[in-house]
């Protein structure tokens, strides 16, 4: 029951950005944050990080959806396989590079910036490390490090959710995204970090009861 | 990595950011209302046919700039926040209450006009010229 209590907000939040982003191609033209971007959009590169962001953004954001339910697929390890390639190389060649340069120009300052370019910074490193462990065979240390990347990646729907939270509680517009950022990056990155926990003791628990 | 060690930062950070940052009900916004406008992003450039030198006198040239359609603007209004609407969060209703609108509005008549064939009497115009 808890975890569905948990992925069941996860998939609609995971679901509308995903629908949200897809709209800049339904749209075009000035639409969502590109009307704030004027500066931004004169640069040729920024508009090609943009537009390769959002839909790499939403295959990284939806592809661990099924990693994660392996558990109920027993016999989906190839599957589980070719989507976590997917998920890997997405992130590590395609989200986090547009993503880092898209953080140049991100509003809210400096602080801001630094928070969407360690996002990405995070997101590659978890990721890359996900794959490392699990070319080792250290499948339990796989887990745990997807477990942080995900977290990482997922610090997009934190964001929106603590900017909308912070907004209704009347926070200064500036501050807010700063804030948002690093907050909904530094809590998710916690919930992964006690999820990594909980399954630990349960996992030593278990062994100790059997011995 | 051990699990507690990561933890243990983390709170620290959390509980910094929330205190010295947030610094909730000290932190508030100074402004009062935020107006956000939508604007018609549908309308399509027309293109000039390039190839067709239509000789224009400059007296006649009228230059004319587009004039972008507002689909709806909405305020928020801090002192009343309990009024509002969850539709302010949502990208994908944006366009769609004043989309049928501003349609309407855009839309071209096409009117049939019935052509009756009638025989052209040049004789009879000639021999009254």
């Amino acid at each position: 029951m808890l975890p569905l209590l948990f992925w069941i907000p996860v998939v609609f939040f995971s679901l509308l950005l995903a629908h949200n982003a897809m709209l800049y191609f339904a749209h075009g033209g000035e639409y969502g944050i590109l009307t704030e971007k004027l500066e931004a959009r004169k640069d040729l590169l920024w508009n090609i990080c943009f537009y390769i962001h959002l839909p790499s953004g939403v295959v990284c954001l939806l592809t661990p959806l099924y990693s994660f339910s392996r558990r109920y697929f027993k016999k989906g390890i190839n599957q589980h396989i070719i989507a976590g390639k997917i998920y890997l190389w997405t992130s590590l060649l395609l989200v986090c590079p547009t993503g880092m340069y898209l953080a140049l120009y991100a509003k809210g300052g400096v602080a801001a910036q630094a928070g969407f370019m360690a996002q990405g910074i995070l997101l590659a490193y978890f990721t890359y490390q996900g794959y490392e462990t699990i070319k080792k065979g250290s499948a339990l240390e796989h887990v745990h490090y997807m477990i942080r990347s995900y977290a990482a990646a997922a610090a997009v729907l934190s964001f929106r959710i603590l900017h909308i939270l912070f907004f209704v509680l009347k926070v200064p517009y500036q501050d807010n995204y700063a804030i948002s950022q690093w907050l909904g990056l530094t809590l998710n990155l916690l919930v992964a970090e006690l999820i990594i926990m909980i399954t630990l003791t349960k996992n030593t628990s278990t062994k100790t009861q059997s011995l | 990595m051990k699990p507690l060690k990561n933890v243990v930062p983390l709170v620290i950070i959390i509980a910094a950011i929330i205190t010295f940052w947030l610094k909730p009900g000290i932190n508030t916004a100074s402004h009062k209302r935020y107006t956000r406008i939508y604007e018609n992003t549908d309308q399509k450039k027309s293109v000039n046919d390039t190839t067709k030198i239509i000789p224009v006198r400059a007296s006649s040239q009228v230059v004319t700039v587009p004039v972008k359609k507002k689909y709806k603007e909405e305020s928020i209004d801090l002192e009343n926040i309990s009024k509002l609407k969850s539709s302010m969060f949502s990208r994908s209703v944006h366009f769609l209450p004043e989309l049928t609108d501003s349609l309407m509005e855009d839309s071209v008549n096409y009117v049939e006009i019935e052509m009756e064939e009638t025989p052209i009497d040049s004789t009879n115009a000639l021999s009254k010229n």
